[in-house]
């Protein structure tokens, strides 16, 4: 789920780049396990059976385990080392792995990925070489781990093995890795919905009304104070007077994101959060790079928000108020209660929801009723039909039923709500309604 | 990959060469082959498996993926290779006496369990020559109380299979103190 405000205040903890010495606890290897049971067996067979034959199969087990000896390290120092501390879903991350102090003893290393992490094949596992460990004993290792589901977690731990050379003895110790923020990977998307009137800041979007854009829109007469570079010749031959071309102004607008996080319905990574937060990014990214300022609110038991703002260091702000929960918040669900800042006045609201939560139906309503421009794009991952039986049939129907009223009811509104599973191109739903603008008027 | 090649063919000619010939062992011999070979099978499975990327479960798994996953544990946790190795030498003591058979026998099962131990790490196979001499002296050793074995023992009675072992293990001793080690 999504962090709370107190995660801001808690301390990250050690990073594990530092070299980190570990004592060793050395145990009796597996493999000396099979050969004295090897040796057990042949001794008692033998005198079982009254067969010494069977001594010469005690025997290389036996000399094996008692003859062999030597020093063994109490300690070791391991230093992990992450390509990066910030990765998007999906992505990999590698781990170098130095290992210094083991002496002549065998070291292999082998990444554990903990829930929201996937094992790379191939790399999960390898042993320590001498030869890329800087030439002092140091063995060196490189493992990587894919990142599976946004949040900041330990992604897994190394398990560090020593053997000695004959491999009678063994052992295991682990390390942490270190925190990794891994952040939703944002939705393809390039359809952004427009309002008809957009606040008097300079954007990219063409406005109605004329300006100083590239976009031509009309021609006019001549007034004093117009520049002359601006003079339609044409049409100043074909009337007979002075005509000026006329442009669009270009300008930008306030998008705000609006993410229902009062119900997280679906499969572990791909939940209706997990489709409103990679959704809500794609979104931001199409905005804050048509030069728009493009804020987010959560909807859950209590709201957070982060006020619009502009510009990559903006989508890096959202990706932190998803990930670690730097942004506002205020107790309670309630919208009138959000600061003007979080919530500009004419700004175009697009909201991603599973529709599941009246309050949160309620609050589209208001916000339509107080004139923001709303779209809401439906993140229910349903999936096909599981009823089987006629009574759940009816059940399902009937469900079905209840959420097409909540659409048509949102329509009648001027609220338009457009369907998208997390696995299509965003762009696709949204654009279809950019053409007809966010907010119909009713 | 070619390290469990070499586990399952050794595996295989150590059960192989305990149970030939198998008219010789009884009713006890059909199904010790039986356990051998599914202890060989199983630890080949076991190594195969051992570097598999497990998926990642939800918390509510189906019934066949909970079995899956005990099956998988339990190919993991029980010692194959020693019951494996247990149930050939128990084959062997069902067929008469046959020193020099059981001398390689001995051999085949130690080279199967140093092969299992080589495909279990991902360590460089550099890293164990260190332990060539010791398995030199060891299979000198292993010659050594086989000929002692095959001697023919002079008594007759009760404790001549006795004194045969304590002949046998008397040699063993005696060689491994005399090692260079």
């Amino acid at each position: 789920m999504l962090a709370s405000p107190e995660a801001e205040a808690r301390p990250r903890p050690l990073s594990s780049t530092v070299p980190l010495r570990l004592e060793l606890g050395w145990t009796v290897s597996r493999h000396a396990r099979r050969l004295f049971d090897l040796a057990l067996a042949g001794l008692a067979l033998a005198v079982v059976t009254r067969r010494p034959e069977l001594v010469a199969v005690a025997a290389p087990a036996l000399v094996l385990l008692f003859v062999w000896r030597g020093p063994r390290p109490r300690a070791i120092e391991v230093r992990v080392r992450p390509s990066a501390t910030r990765a998007y879903e999906g992505e990999q991350i590698a781990f170098e792995v130095t290992v210094s102090g083991q002496g002549d003893h065998a070291v292999e290393l082998v990444l554990h990925p903990t829930d929201g992490a996937r094992a790379v094949r191939g790399a999960d596992r390898a042993a320590a070489d001498r030869a890329a460990g800087g030439g002092n004993g140091a063995g060196q290792a490189t493992l990587a781990l894919e990142l599976a589901r946004w949040g900041r977690r330990r992604p897994g731990s190394l398990e560090v093995s020593l053997w000695d050379r004959a491999r009678m003895f063994e052992c295991h110790t682990f390390v942490l890795l270190a925190e990794v923020d891994c952040y939703p990977l944002p939705a393809r998307h390039n359809a952004a919905v427009v309002r008809g009137r957009l606040a008097n800041r300079v954007g990219d979007h063409v406005s109605r009304s004329s300006g100083d854009g590239t976009e031509f829109s009309g021609v006019r007469e001549y007034v004093a104070g117009d520049r002359q570079r601006s003079i339609n010749w044409a049409a100043t031959t074909r009337r007979g007077r002075l005509q000026v071309n006329t442009f669009a102004a270009e300008r930008s607008q306030d998008v705000v994101l609006l993410v229902d996080a009062t119900s997280d319905i679906g499969e572990l990574g791909a939940t209706s959060v997990d489709h409103s937060l990679r959704g809500a990014l794609g979104v931001a990214r199409t905005y804050l790079d048509a030069r728009d300022r493009v804020g987010l609110v959560f909807f859950g038991a209590r709201m957070r928000w982060l006020a619009p703002g502009m510009g990559e260091r903006q989508f890096f702000r959202l990706l932190d108020a998803i990930v670690v929960g730097r942004a506002g918040w205020s107790s309670g669900n309630d919208i009138t209660r959000l600061p003007r800042a979080a919530l500009p006045p004419g700004a175009a609201v697009i909201a991603f929801s599973p529709l599941l939560d009246a309050r949160f139906v309620e609050t589209l309503r208001d916000l339509r009723q107080r004139s923001f421009a709303v779209l809401v794009v439906e993140v229910l991952p349903t999936g096909a039909s599981r009823a089987r039986r006629g009574l759940d049939r009816l059940a399902e129907r009937i469900w079905q039923m209840e959420r097409q009223a909540i659409r048509f009811s949102l329509g009648e509104l001027g609220v338009t709500v457009v369907r998208w599973d997390g696995a299509d191109v965003l762009a696709l739903p949204v654009d279809r309604r950019a053409r007809q603008g966010a907010g119909r008027r009713r | 990959m070619r390290g469990t090649l070499a586990v399952a063919l050794l595996g295989a000619a150590t059960t192989v060469w305990s149970s030939v010939p198998l008219g010789g062992t009884g009713w006890p011999g059909g199904p010790l082959v039986v356990i051998a070979a599914l202890c060989v099978v199983a630890g080949v499975v076991r190594l195969t498996q051992k570097d598999r990327v497990r998926e990642e479960r939800g918390l509510f798994a189906g019934g066949l993926a909970s079995l899956a996953d005990w099956a998988d544990r339990l190919l993991q946790s029980l010692p194959w290779e020693t019951g494996a190795a247990i149930s050939i030498l128990v084959l062997e003591t069902l067929h008469r006496s046959r020193p020099w058979h059981t001398g390689l026998l001995a051999v085949l099962v130690v080279c199967y369990l140093l092969a299992v131990n080589r495909a279990e790490s991902a360590v460089p196979s550099a890293v164990f020559r260190g332990q060539a001499r010791m398995l030199a002296t060891s299979a000198g050793l292993l010659v050594l109380v086989t000929g002692v074995a095959m001697v023919p023992s002079a008594r007759t009675g009760a404790l001549s299979g006795w004194l045969d072992i304590l002949a046998a293990l008397a040699a063993m001793a005696a060689g491994g103190l005399a090692l260079p080690v």
